[in-house]
């Protein structure tokens, strides 16, 4: 009996496993990925302190950060540093639709590390990003 | 305060009318639309109007729009790039939609007030385009709004929505505007 309970324990936790991988948003993909290409445990005191490191950019001598467009408080909406043009909240808690595309969050990881830092980011950097801005 | 503003508008409304008076004086005129087009591509509302206004194509020539399409990593300082399929489906439809193929009356004042290959970067360096604006982005200019950039048009001219950059109702400060006349 106590085996025959087990055996439906460990069903059930196959399928859980399985169902929760399909369930798997496009942040876990890309965490997972991130850490196969060398990054380690991410967390969200890193991401912080990415989102507020200060760079000056060598041609135009402006001092660039994430927050200078999508301002310190996730929730709240941004402005693009050149256009004016308003960018919505980062915070999926109040935009569900941040973080819900991998390509998405790939094409503009790519784009902003390039403007903010002068270069693209590490995975770590990337996916410390990723898990803060998940916390929001 | 916001009004309404006759001035540059009321200009080139007569101009048009001497245009359509010549037709019956068999000087060659032609039939122009005042409206200029107003993007519906998905893909070029979706990569470049995320970031500023999805500017009509018909404000630039096709020169012009390859020339932009074609170093996407260094957009005016600033990384745009996208999956080369998509960004040779917007510069196609750029391509396909530019000034130069034009025919309402902005787009041809735009090409005639560019000499023969010149490909402009930005909208803002047409002359025409220049010209009109050269008020507000005049040093001087106390009014409002201030732009540093003119990369929204619709600030100032609120029918821009229907490709409306002729329409008498735009917003600017009236006071200022006054002075500045």
């Amino acid at each position: 009996m106590a085996t025959g309970r087990g055996i439906v324990v460990a069903v059930a936790f196959a399928l859980l496993g399985v169902g929760g991988r399909a369930c798997a948003g496009p942040v876990d993909d890309l965490l997972q990925q991130f850490q196969a290409q060398g990054a380690s445990h991410f967390t969200v005191a890193a991401g912080e302190a990415l989102w507020e490191r200060s760079v000056t950019d060598p041609k135009t001598g402006e001092v660039r950060r994430c927050a200078l467009c999508h301002t310190t408080d996730l929730r709240k909406v941004g402005k693009h540093a050149t256009t004016g043009k308003a960018i919505e909240p980062m915070a999926p808690s109040v935009n569900p639709k941040r973080l819900a595309d991998k390509e998405k969050i790939e094409k503009w990881l790519e784009r902003n590390c390039k403007w903010t830092l002068g270069r693209v980011c590490t995975p770590q950097e990337k996916g410390d990003a990723l898990t803060m801005i998940g916390s929001r | 305060m916001r009004t309404r503003i006759h001035g540059i508008a009321g200009l080139t409304l007569a101009a048009g009318a001497v245009c359509l008076g010549g037709a019956t004086l068999s000087v060659p005129t032609y039939a122009a639309s005042a409206r200029v087009l107003v993007p519906t591509d998905s893909a070029y509302l979706k990569e470049c109007g995320a970031c500023h206004m999805a500017f009509s194509p018909e404000l630039l020539p096709a020169s012009s729009w390859r020339a932009v399409m074609g170093r996407l990593d260094d957009h005016f300082g600033e990384s745009a790039k996208v999956d080369a399929s998509v960004q040779r489906g917007i510069t196609d439809y750029l391509v396909a939609n530019a000034a130069d193929r034009a025919t309402n009356e902005q787009s041809r004042a735009i090409m005639g007030s560019l000499s023969t290959n010149e490909s402009p970067l930005r909208i803002t360096q047409v002359p025409y385009i220049a010209g009109l604006h050269a008020a507000v982005l005049d040093p001087i200019w106390n009014g409002t709004p201030r732009p540093k950039t003119l990369t929204e048009c619709g600030v100032c001219h609120i029918k821009v929505q229907s490709g409306d950059y002729k329409s008498k109702d735009f917003s600017v400060n009236d006071e200022a505007f006054r002075w500045k006349k």
